[in-house]
C-alpha cells in the first residue's frame, strides 16, 4: 500500500507519494521577495523558516489566474520545496502494485507516468524533473 | 576616591560568587559531608563580605560575615544539616535582594531581621496569606498562565476567595491579575522564593493580616547578572593580545604615511595588505571577548530544580556537562529565560515521580547545541495532532499528512497549550512557542524528540555569535522591504518642489551636491506612478557614488536576524536574505545593486 496525495492545478489532476510530503499549508500569507522571477510568487513563514513558494502551475504552462492559496510542502534533504496549487484532496491508498504500473508519458515534460484511479487519471510528478527546472529558474534569474 | 567605577565590576563579580553559592548549596545539599563544597561556599561568603566592606555596604557585609560565621561551624564539622542549607539559601536570596537595590542606586535594606532568625522549624504553624498577582504585560494567554500558577499554588495550601474564579478563568478572557487566600504552612518568603521560578509574573503582593508593610514589589526580573549589567570580565592573556595589536598597527600606520610620503605604491599596497590583517584579527579578538561559557545560565538552574521538587514532591536530578563551552554573551541573555523553561517543562510535566534531567552542551564547527533530556512520559504524536486539529491550529489535510516528528514540533503553536493541559499527558506547551521564536530570533532552531513513556528531548541549535543586523524598513507599492542601516547614509523627505530635472535624469541637491533620484517602484518593475506629494528618498552609495533611491515610505527600524534563503533560491538576485519580523511577516533585504546589474 502506498500513500498518494492528489491536489489539482489549471484543471488538472496531478498527484505527489505521501513520503516527498512534509506538510501542507492552507493559508500562509506569501511574501514579496524582490526580484523573484516569474515562477516564484513569493516566500513565506513556516514555523520560523524563510521559504520560497514556486508557483507550480505557472511551471507547467498552464494560465496563471487566481487561485486558492493552498501549499505542498516537500520534504527533501537537499531543502524544502513549497509549491502553491490550486486545491489539495483526500489521500489516497492505493496498492503498490497498481501504483508500479503507472503508465509512461512521453510528451509531458515534469510527470512520471499516469495512474489511473477509480475513472480518473493521476499525473504523477517527477520532483527530478521539478528540482531541475527550479535550479534552472534561479540560475538563469541569477546570472 | 571615586567607587563609582568600581561599582560595576562589584556588582558582576558578587552576582558570580552568588551563582556560585546557590549551585554549590544544591550540591552540598545532595552530599552534606562535601567538605570541598562547604569550604567553597565559605570561600564565596568571605570575598562577598570582603568586597561590600571595602565598597562601603554594610549591610551587605554583615550579612556576608554572618552566612560566614554560620558556616564556619560546619566546616568544622565535615557536614552540614538541611536546615542550614535551607537558611543560607534564604540569606544568598537576600544578599541578592541588597545587590538590586545597590545596582538600582537605592539604600540598602537592613538585613539585621534575618541575622537573629533561626534556621526555620519543620512543621510551621498555618499562615494566611492574602496575595495579588499580576502578570507581565506581555504574557501570552494570560488567562492560562493564571491557571497554571493556580494549579501550582493549590500544591501551597488551601485556597480561598479567589477571583477571577478558576470557572471564569477556564471560560477565557484577557485575566492578567488574580486575587486570593492561600492558608498553609509557608511562610511568605517561602512563597515568594517558589514564585520567583515564574518568569511570567510581574508582581506579588502580600496584604497579610498583621502585616504593617505595604505591598512589596516582587524583584522584577532578577537577572541582573554580570549577563545583564554589562560589564566583561577579560582574561590578561586576551588584552596582552589587545596591545601587542594596537602596536602592530600603529607600525604600520607609520609605514602606510612613509609609503604615501614617497609615493611608493607596492609600499603603500603592502601596507593595506597588512593593515587589512591586522583589523580581521581585531575583530575576531573582541568576539572572543564577547564569548561567555554556558554556565552563566546553567549555573543557576541546579536550585530552581531542587526547588520544584520541594514543592511537588518529586525526585530529580539534574545533570549539566558542557557548560564550560563558549557562546556570544547577547545569545546567552536572550537563552537564559528559555532554558528555565524547558526544563522546568522538564520537571514539571516531563517527570513524574523520579527521574534525570540532563542538559548536554555540544559544540560543532559552527554551533552550540543545547539538549534538554528527560527520562519521563515522554508525549505522544497521535494525541499532540488531534488536539491540534480540536483547536483549529490545523487543517483536516494537514493533520493527515503530518509525520510523527513534525506533530511532536505542535506543541511550539502558540495557542497550543491550555488549561485542561495541567491534567493531560499530552502536554508541555507551556511558552513552548515563547521558547521556539526566542531561539528562533537568535538564529537558531528548535527541535523536539519525544515518544509515549520514553522521555523528552529538546535540542536548540544555536549559532556561535550573532548575525543580528540593524534594518531599515520601508514600503514600496505596497510591499515592504528592508536594507541595513549600515548601507544607509541618510534619509529624508523631500518635497515636491526640490527634484530638479538634468537631462532625463531626475536630481536633487543634497549639502551642495547633485544626486540623482532612482525610483524603486522603477527598479522592481512596478508601473504605477507615485504620486505628486513629498518623496521617501534614501540616500546610499551604488555602484561607488551617492544615489537618492525613492521609496514610498519609511516604516521605522529593527534589529533582525537574518537569514539566507536555501538552495537555489539563494542564487536569486535581488535580496541578500530574508527575516522574519516580531508579528511573524518576512521582510526580504533589498539588494538594489545585484537588480540593476542585472537589468543593465
Amino acid at each position: 500500500m502506498i500513500q498518494i496525495l492528489p491536489f489539482t492545478m489549471g484543471g488538472g489532476l496531478y498527484g505527489l507519494s505521501l513520503t516527498d510530503i512534509q506538510e501542507v499549508v492552507d493559508d500562509a500569507p506569501i511574501h514579496y521577495l524582490p526580484g523573484a522571477p516569474v515562477g516564484i510568487l513569493g516566500a513565506i513563514n513556516l514555523h520560523g523558516r524563510i521559504l520560497p513558494v514556486v508557483d507550480l502551475p505557472a511551471q507547467f504552462g498552464h494560465d496563471v489566474g487566481p487561485r486558492a492559496e493552498r501549499m505542498i510542502v516537500l520534504s527533501n534533504a537537499k531543502s524544502a520545496l513549497v509549491l502553491a496549487v490550486d486545491t489539495v484532496r483526500s489521500v489516497l491508498n492505493v496498492e503498490a502494485a497498481l501504483a508500479e504500473v503507472c503508465r509512461p508519458v512521453a510528451d509531458q515534460e515534469g510527470v512520471a507516468g499516469l495512474l489511473d484511479w477509480k475513472g480518473e487519471t493521476i499525473r504523477m510528478l517527477s520532483l527530478e524533473v521539478l528540482w531541475e527546472d527550479i535550479r534552472h529558474l534561479c540560475e538563469m534569474s541569477g546570472g | 576616591m571615586d567607587m563609582s567605577k568600581y561599582k560595576s565590576m562589584f556588582l558582576s563579580e558578587t552576582e558570580e560568587h552568588l551563582r556560585n553559592m546557590s549551585a554549590l548549596l544544591v550540591a552540598v545539599e545532595n552530599d552534606p559531608a562535601d567538605r570541598d563544597g562547604i569550604d567553597a561556599l565559605f570561600r564565596d561568603a568571605h570575598s562577598i563580605k570582603g568586597m561590600a566592606a571595602s565598597m562601603g555596604y554594610t549591610q551587605m557585609a554583615d550579612l556576608a560575615h554572618h552566612l560566614e560565621d554560620f558556616l564556619a561551624d560546619f566546616r568544622k564539622a565535615g557536614t552540614i544539616d538541611p536546615a542550614a542549607i535551607d537558611h543560607l539559601l534564604q540569606g544568598t536570596d537576600l544578599i541578592e535582594e541588597v545587590l538590586a537595590e545597590i545596582a538600582a542606586d537605592r539604600p540598602e535594606p537592613d538585613v539585621s531581621a534575618f541575622m537573629f532568625a533561626a534556621p526555620q522549624a519543620e512543621d510551621a504553624p498555618q499562615n494566611e496569606h492574602r496575595l495579588r498577582l499580576t502578570l507581565r504585560e506581555n504574557v501570552v494567554a494570560p488567562g492560562a498562565r493564571l491557571l497554571l500558577l493556580m494549579g501550582v499554588f493549590s500544591e501551597m495550601g488551601q485556597i480561598a476567595a479567589q477571583r477571577p474564579s478558576m470557572e471564569e478563568l477556564k471560560a477565557g478572557g484577557a485575566h492578567r491579575k488574580i486575587q486570593f487566600v492561600l492558608t498553609g504552612s509557608l511562610s511568605r518568603a517561602t512563597i515568594e522564593e517558589k514564585v520567583q521560578c515564574y518568569p511570567e509574573v510581574a508582581e506579588l503582593s502580600f496584604s497579610d493580616p498583621g502585616d504593617e508593610r505595604a505591598p512589596e514589589r516582587r524583584k522584577q526580573d532578577r537577572r541582573q547578572n554580570s549577563l545583564a549589567s554589562g560589564t566583561v570580565r577579560v582574561d590578561t592573556v586576551l588584552l596582552d593580545r589587545f596591545i601587542n595589536l594596537t602596536g602592530e598597527l600603529l607600525t604600520t600606520r607609520y609605514a602606510l604615511k612613509t609609503a604615501l610620503k614617497e609615493q611608493d605604491l607596492r609600499e603603500l599596497g603592502e601596507g593595506l595588505g597588512q593593515l587589512e590583517k591586522l583589523v580581521g584579527n581585531l575583530h575576531s579578538q573582541v568576539l572572543k571577548m564577547r564569548m561567555m561559557p554556558v554556565s552563566t545560565v546553567t549555573g543557576r538552574l541546579p536550585r530552581v530544580v531542587r526547588d520544584l521538587c520541594r514543592s511537588n514532591g518529586k525526585e530529580i536530578e539534574l545533570k549539566i556537562s558542557g557548560a564550560g563551552i563558549e557562546l556570544d554573551r547577547s545569545i546567552l541573555e536572550e537563552m537564559s529565560d528559555p532554558l528555565m523553561h524547558l526544563v522546568r517543562n522538564a520537571v514539571d510535566h516531563g517527570i513524574e515521580r523520579s527521574g534525570t534531567v540532563c542538559i548536554d552542551v555540544l559544540r560543532t564547527r559552527s554551533h552550540v547545541q543545547l539538549r534538554i533530556e528527560d527520562d519521563g512520559r515522554g508525549m505522544d504524536p497521535q494525541l499532540l495532532r488531534r488536539r491540534a486539529r480540536e483547536k483549529g491550529l490545523i487543517g483536516e489535510r494537514q493533520a493527515e499528512v503530518m509525520r510523527d516528528a513534525d506533530a511532536l514540533q505542535l506543541i511550539c503553536l502558540p495557542g497550543f497549550s491550555t488549561v485542561d493541559r495541567v491534567s493531560e499527558t499530552s502536554g508541555r506547551g507551556v511558552g513552548m512557542d515563547v521558547v521556539r521564536s526566542a531561539v528562533e530570533n537568535l538564529g537558531g532552531s528548535l527541535l523536539i524528540d519525544a515518544a509515549p513513556q520514553a522521555g523528552t528531548r529538546i535540542t536548540v541549535t544555536l549559532p556561535l555569535s550573532v548575525a543580528i543586523i540593524k534594518i531599515l524598513l520601508f514600503e514600496c507599492a505596497g510591499k515592504l522591504l528592508a536594507m541595513p542601516l549600515s548601507r544607509v547614509i541618510q534619509t529624508q523627505l523631500l518635497s515636491a518642489d526640490k527634484v530638479l530635472r538634468r537631462g532625463k535624469q531626475r536630481v536633487f541637491e543634497l549639502k551642495g551636491e547633485t544626486l540623482p533620484l532612482l525610483s524603486l517602484r522603477k527598479i522592481l518593475g512596478f508601473s504605477s506612478p507615485q504620486g505628486p506629494t513629498s518623496l521617501a528618498v534614501i540616500v546610499m552609495e551604488l555602484f561607488g557614488r551617492r544615489v537618492g533611491l525613492v521609496v514610498d515610505h519609511f516604516c521605522g527600524h529593527q534589529d533582525v536576524f537574518v537569514k539566507k534563503l536555501p538552495p537555489p533560491f539563494d542564487r536569486l538576485r535581488g535580496t541578500g536574505g530574508g527575516a522574519v519580523l516580531g508579528d511573524g511577516r518576512v521582510v526580504f533585504i533589498l539588494d538594489v545593486q545585484s537588480l540593476l546589474e542585472q537589468q543593465r
